[in-house]
């Protein structure tokens, strides 16, 4: 069953990617499973976006990787949360809250504010 | 996720490979997606189908993950290799750190070297190389006068005021040309009466110069001649006090008011007379100048624009030519050309050489510390043979190696430098404050940014000459025999050898030079100090003064001045004996005039022009001047005028005759005839290197100079002799200063002070290199034979006498030596001619100097080796092989 992907915006992905190591080094295909089963398949993360996000990741040393075995013998990339990684995820945290607390104010209003004091 | 497998691991060793590392990032998840899908129920081929679907366009993830990666891989890349500098440069500063006795010493030696060079290159720099500080400065050239059939007396004239004229109203080459003509003024009003070098200059000299005023204004062509008067930032601040009121103030210049026009800026310098501090404008006016003689006044032009100076010479002889021919009728033949110098190398040609010596030799003291500079180093890097063995074998590549030497050397040389340049500092302020006298743009010295970029491009240098050996070592070392266990060998000490045995011989070579040079300057010095002057200096004071044209207009009184000063002076009990005179010895020459002997029917082109003085009678016995025959002139001859000649004087006028008696005129043919009464001998005029001049002595009358020189010898002491000379003047007249106060011996040693200037700091240089030598020949020796015990307990035991162990070291020590000592001495032989300049009655390849060199560096250098011989001498041979 495939629900309709809801379209991210980029720099969520950033920090849900960031979120998804808090439990743990994954490698790539592990976090996008994660973050479906997470958002119960509300959000599918493309492959096409979700590298070229790690990479860059990778590159602000957010993240760092390191080669090893999967589960089932494989070598596979896996990526682990710097501690700068995990101060950007709790200040990225923080600002979404906001953000999010404010967007809901606005889109769940039940009548309009009140007029501007003067 | 399992721990990074070995494999994987040394996988790295390969380097990093951004693309398969892709590749097997997305096909695992590409595998993984396919396993859920087939979990999921699909049929295989299906699934990798879907999956790859999914996966969407690979290309364009692959390509942002290349660029993301490659820049990745850039900034490790680059962290590391600086990092790797940064490593380096923390290992060397342990070792440096460690060796603290070495790093004292290099530093210190690099400090003094480099530091040394800097002072004499920013003086170099400073003093030949630095444009003049006047405008359009490469256009400005000196103006002098050249007579064929006088360079006996001098090879070049200065120029006289009619030529000038002609030249500026006819010369096309030539933008403008000023004169100028420099003499003593008395200053007085507003403070003690002062007397101050001023010069008259035609009003346009400022605008050839490009000089502008800092206070007021310089002259304009409507001064004239009227009493205006520019004077000098030095004179401003010590008279005046730097007060901006001194514009439009009066000063009296020879007790004539003048008013205060302008105020020429802190860096504006005469360009003939360095001292002159005020100027007055000053018109010369054809009918004021005779066409022939005279030559008295330093002429400075600006060429135009696109004319090279040949095209000036040329037009300029044209119209020298012309003149000749305008004078021959009055004068008789006498060629006349122009010689046209550009003004920085005129004002500094004399210093040249001098500054060109010192820079070359204190250059070679520092190469000296450098090389045993190297051997050290050299020697500390053998000790860490092993570590850079290991090193090189865990991959590190040899220029890495050297690299690392290198950084050494310029961590040492650039700490150094900046040792070094603190004591440049210190050094340039010294010789602001001594001044030696006869260089010119003394004051212009300073440290600016050329003598620091000097200092920089010095330390590279030298950190690249003192690592060039230790680094020469690791690059031919085969780094297996430096893994080796053992250690050393019995027979070791030849690695280095041709270098060590080079920079010994280069040492004593340098030095050797270095030794010449220096001791034929100390020569030259010896054979001026014994020169015979013609005059007795001890007990000789001498002051200057002058009489004011508005209070002294007339001869006759300013000969009665002269002589009431002098007999108030010879009253003295402690007084031997007093005169004056126009100019004393050893300052120079005064006014030259024909000697026009009775009965010479020659042309006056072709008589002999001598040197005159006036002179009071007691004149000769203050000076210590020998009467050779007749007597000397007196006050009781008036009006007859009596005259006494040197001795050169009367052989240039009537050669082979006796002079007595004989009569001759000056120039004027209006002035009646001079009597010889009397022969002196011959006196140093120029100064102590220039054969005596034939010299006329006249008496006051009746022409009376206006401004003088006393000559006074006396039983006092220096303080007595000064207030003796005062009171005497003050008490015929109060107003009348004194000036330049000083023995006659320190006239002569004014005189010799720069050769002494030289002499001293090359001296110093060539000890200091010889000490250096002798130190790096014994350290060299010294390791080597130490390196050498076991072989040399081998040779003592096989039966070789100690004697012949001590023969054997010291031949090894001094065969490089001698080399080096031929090269040194052949190079000096053939640099000889270049000082020639500098040297006075000694020949450049003067043999006993160099036999004294030779034998002083064989014996230092056999000093040298004679302590570690015969330390060699004393192994004992059971010690020796016993040592491992």
């Amino acid at each position: 069953m495939k629900k309709t992907p809801l379209e991210l915006i980029r720099g969520t992905l950033d920090v849900l990617i960031l979120k998804a190591l808090v439990w743990g080094p994954l490698h790539g295909y592990a976090i996008t499973s994660l973050i479906r089963r997470q958002t119960d398949d509300a959000l599918l993360v493309e492959e096409g976006t979700l590298y070229p996000a790690l990479w860059r990741l990778e590159g602000k040393e957010l993240v760092e990787a390191e080669w090893g075995l999967s589960e089932n013998n494989r070598k596979a990339k896996f990526y682990r949360l710097t501690p700068q990684g995990r101060q950007h995820l709790h200040r990225e945290t923080e600002i979404w809250d906001a953000y999010a607390a404010a967007v809901a104010k606005v889109l769940h209003a039940t009548r309009p504010p009140l007029p501007e004091e003067r | 996720m399992a721990r990074t497998p070995m494999w994987r691991r040394y996988a790295r060793f390969l380097g990093a490979d951004i693309r398969a590392d892709l590749n097997d990032e997305l096909r695992f998840h590409l595998d993984a997606k396919v396993e859920d899908l087939i979990a999921q129920g699909w049929n295989p081929e299906e699934a990798r189908r879907e999956a790859e679907r999914q996966f969407g366009d690979l290309r364009q993830v692959i390509a942002t993950g290349i660029r993301i990666g490659k820049e990745r891989e850039r900034r490790m890349r680059q962290r590391d290799y600086w990092g790797g500098w940064i490593q380096d440069a923390r290992h060397i500063l342990r070792g440096l750190r460690r060796d603290a006795l070495f790093t004292a010493l290099a530093l210190a030696v690099l400090a003094l070297g480099i530091g040394a060079n800097t002072a004499v290159f920013s003086i170099v720099n400073s003093v030949l190389l630095r444009p003049l500080s006047y405008a359009h400065e490469a256009r400005l050239v000196a103006l002098e006068e050249i007579i064929p059939q006088l360079t006996y007396m001098a090879p070049v004239l200065p120029v006289n005021a009619r030529h000038f004229l002609e030249w500026r109203q006819q010369a096309k080459t030539l933008e403008d040309c000023a004169l100028l003509d420099a003499s003593e003024r008395n200053l007085t009003g507003a403070g003690e009466p002062e007397r101050v070098m001023g010069s008259r200059v035609t009003t346009n000299l400022f605008g050839v110069l490009g000089v502008k005023a800092q206070a007021g204004r310089t002259f304009q062509e409507e001064d004239g001649e009227e009493k205006v008067a520019l004077i000098g930032d030095s004179l401003w601040r010590r008279r005046f006090g730097a007060s901006p009121s001194v514009v439009g103030s009066t000063i009296a210049i020879d007790s004539i008011p003048h008013t205060v026009a302008g105020i020429l800026p802190p860096d504006y310098r005469d360009p003939f007379e360095p001292s002159v501090e005020i100027y007055v404008p000053w018109v010369p006016r054809d009918t004021n100048w005779a066409w022939a003689g005279d030559h008295n006044y330093s002429a400075v032009a600006r060429l135009r624009r696109e004319v090279a100076a040949p095209d000036a010479v040329a037009e300029l002889n044209v119209i020298q030519e012309q003149i000749a021919t305008r004078f021959e009728s009055g004068v008789g033949h006498l060629d006349l050309a122009i010689r046209v110098t550009p003004l920085q190398d005129h004002m500094v040609s004399n210093s040249r050489i001098v500054l060109l010596t010192l820079m070359g030799a204190v250059a070679m003291v520092l190469l000296i510390a450098c090389l045993n500079l190297g051997n050290l180093m050299f020697i500390r890097s053998l000790a860490r043979t092993r570590e850079v063995a290991v090193r090189r074998a865990l991959g590190a590549s040899a220029g890495r190696i050297l690299r690392t030497n290198f950084l050494e050397g310029l961590m040492l040389s650039s700490a150094g430098a900046a040792l070094g340049l603190f004591f440049a500092g210190a050094l340039v302020r010294a010789f602001h404050a001594w001044q030696p006298p006869g260089l010119a743009r003394v004051n212009e010295v300073s440290l600016d940014g050329t003598a620091f970029g000097f200092a920089v491009v010095l330390s590279v240098l030298s950190a690249l000459l003192f690592t060039a050996m230790p680094a020469l070592h690791h690059w031919r070392q085969d780094p297996q025999k430096g893994l080796r266990a053992t250690g050393r060998s019995l027979t070791e000490g030849r690695e280095g050898l041709r270098s060590r045995e080079f920079l010994v011989g280069a040492e004593a070579g340098m030095s050797a030079a270095l030794l010449i040079v220096a001791g034929l300057l100390v020569h030259s010095s010896l054979r001026l100090a014994g020169v015979e002057r013609g005059y007795d200096a001890t007990s000789v004071f001498t002051a200057g003064a002058s009489l004011p044209n508005t209070r002294y207009p007339d001869a006759p009184e300013r000969q009665r001045f002269w002589e009431q000063v002098v007999s108030a002076l010879e009253e003295q009990p402690v007084v031997i004996a007093a005169g004056v005179v126009s100019k004393l010895p050893l300052k120079g020459e005064a006014s030259t005039d024909v000697v026009s002997a009775e009965g010479d029917q020659r042309p006056i082109a072709e008589r002999p022009i001598l040197s005159y003085r006036a002179v009071s009678p007691g004149y000769f016995q203050a000076m210590g001047i020998p009467l050779v025959s007749g007597r000397i002139m007196h006050s009781a001859d008036q009006p007859r005028q009596t005259a006494v000649l040197s001795a050169r004087a009367a052989e240039r006028t009537w050669p082979g005759q006796d002079p007595l008696g004989k009569r001759f005129r000056r120039g004027n043919p209006n002035e009646s005839p001079y009597e010889v009464v009397g022969i002196v001998g011959d006196v140093r005029t120029q100064g102590l290197e220039t054969e005596p001049s034939p010299i006329v002595y006249v008496p006051l009358w009746p022409r009376s100079p206006a401004s003088v020189s006393f000559a006074l010898r006396t039983r006092a002491d220096p303080m007595q002799a000064a207030r003796l000379l005062r009171e005497a003047v003050a008490k015929v007249d109060t107003e009348v200063p004194l000036a330049d106060i000083q023995t006659m011996a320190s006239i002569e040693s004014a005189s010799t002070a720069k050769r002494r200037f030289l002499m001293n700091l090359v001296l110093a240089f060539a000890v200091a290199a010889l000490g250096m030598a002798a130190l790096g020949i014994y350290g060299v020796l010294a390791w080597s034979t130490g390196r050498r015990t076991g072989e040399i307990g081998i040779r003592l035991a096989l039966g070789a006498s100690a004697g012949e162990v001590r023969a054997m070291v010291l031949r090894q020590g001094m065969r490089p030596v001698l080399w080096g000592l031929i090269v040194g001495v052949a190079a000096a032989f053939g640099a000889g001619t270049l000082l020639s300049s500098l040297l006075f009655e000694v020949s450049a390849h003067d043999m006993p100097t160099y036999a004294l060199v030779v034998a002083v560096t064989l014996i230092t250098a056999l000093a040298a080796c004679w302590i570690p011989a015969h330390r060699a001498s004393r192994i004992r041979p059971i010690e020796a092989l016993r040592y491992e």
